[in-house]
């Protein structure tokens, strides 16, 4: 009687530890990927926005985040892969556009040798 | 009424692109032109004074090889946090052509060893002064009929060009590891500027480019990341 009563507490824990976890989704691992984004915590981003991208490799604004924590850790041309599927899906976004933008201008300068504009302002 | 009309559309286009976004700032890291830790110990110098072809050097008031190594001791002091080890006195350059100074492996090596350095930073600088008048089209407003016209008037500028062959040799081996030129020109609107300021407006033209080699650096942007 004891032991049945041990091991029905055990089911009832594991069952509520295993529901505490968040599920495994591209919104939860978006979600976490902004955060640390915003804490400049480029590597967990980056983690976080590939982990979204395997759950959901067509989305734009899954790419667009991944793109933007490669160009983060300065890998700028896997980024701009990146960006160029993620405006093969939607090709009229105007903030993936302006971030498009953004980083061929500063590649470009980069490429040329000469300094990248600060606070870039690229328009898309 | 316009002008309303005309604010509305934009804030709802900025609007637009702000939905379900977030701006955030970006430091994207740019790495160095030579690939180095940053803590080695860098002989400056000598720079050759070059002239082209035949031509005698133009007579300046400076040294202008030795005022771009004091130029760049400085700057990759304030810069960077290698180790800038002092000028050496008196070196003698086996050959005063640049092309076969850079091969001349073995002087690299003694210059290099001499010093205690990692790496050695020399090169070659040419810098021209050319005081030209040209002729230059101005608009002008005619207080007659109102009207604008052009007309040719004639300009006195000074010229002043660089043109810098930076090298960078490995102080153990006497090898050429970096090399990288640098070319730029300023023009000022005054007949017979004064070729030391002349001289540092263009360097300091050059600073980024030269810190650039040496030194990784971020650039501030930002970009839009979506919200999910």
């Amino acid at each position: 009687m004891r032991w049945s009563v041990m091991a029905m507490a055990l089911a009832v824990l594991a069952g509520g530890c295993a529901s505490s976890r968040p599920k495994a989704s591209a919104n939860f691992e978006m979600r976490a990927g902004v955060k640390a984004a915003a804490r400049e915590y480029w590597q967990e981003a980056h983690f976080r926005f590939e982990r979204a991208q395997q759950l959901e490799p067509q989305s734009f604004k899954v790419l667009n985040n991944l793109a933007v924590s490669l160009e983060a850790l300065g890998r700028y041309e896997e980024a701009l892969g990146i960006y160029k599927q993620a405006l093969e899906q939607s090709p009229s976004n105007t903030a993936l556009k302006r971030n498009y933008a953004r980083l061929a201008e500063f590649y470009t300068s980069l490429a040329r040798g000469v300094k990248p504009k600060e606070k870039g302002d690229a328009k898309p | 009424m316009r002008s309303l009309s005309l604010a509305l559309c934009v804030l709802l286009a900025a609007a637009a692109v702000q939905a379900g976004t977030r701006e955030i700032e970006l430091s994207l890291p740019l790495r160095s032109k030579f690939q180095i830790s940053g803590h080695e110990r860098l002989q400056i110098g000598p720079f050759l004074r070059e002239t082209r072809g035949d031509e005698a050097p133009a007579a300046l008031k400076f040294d202008v090889a030795q005022e771009f190594e004091r130029f760049l001791r400085k700057l990759l002091r304030k810069e960077g946090k290698f180790v800038i080890l002092p000028a050496i006195e008196g070196v003698r350059l086996s050959t005063t052509d640049p092309l076969q100074l850079s091969k001349d492996t073995e002087f690299w090596r003694e210059l290099g060893t001499r010093a205690g350095a990692d790496y050695v930073v020399a090169g070659s600088i040419e810098f021209t002064v050319q005081d030209t008048t040209q002729p230059k089209m101005e608009s002008y407003e005619s207080p007659i009929d109102g009207r604008t016209y052009y007309r040719q008037v004639m300009v006195e500028q000074t010229g002043f060009t660089y043109d810098i062959l930076l090298n960078v040799y490995d102080a153990r081996t006497g090898a050429l590891v970096f090399q990288e030129p640098f070319k730029d020109t300023q023009e000022r609107e005054e007949r017979s500027f004064d070729e030391f300021t002349g001289m540092f407006a263009n360097l300091y033209a050059l600073e980024n480019k030269l810190v650039g080699v040496f030194v990784p650096r971020t650039v501030k942007t930002k970009r839009f990341l979506f919200l999910p």
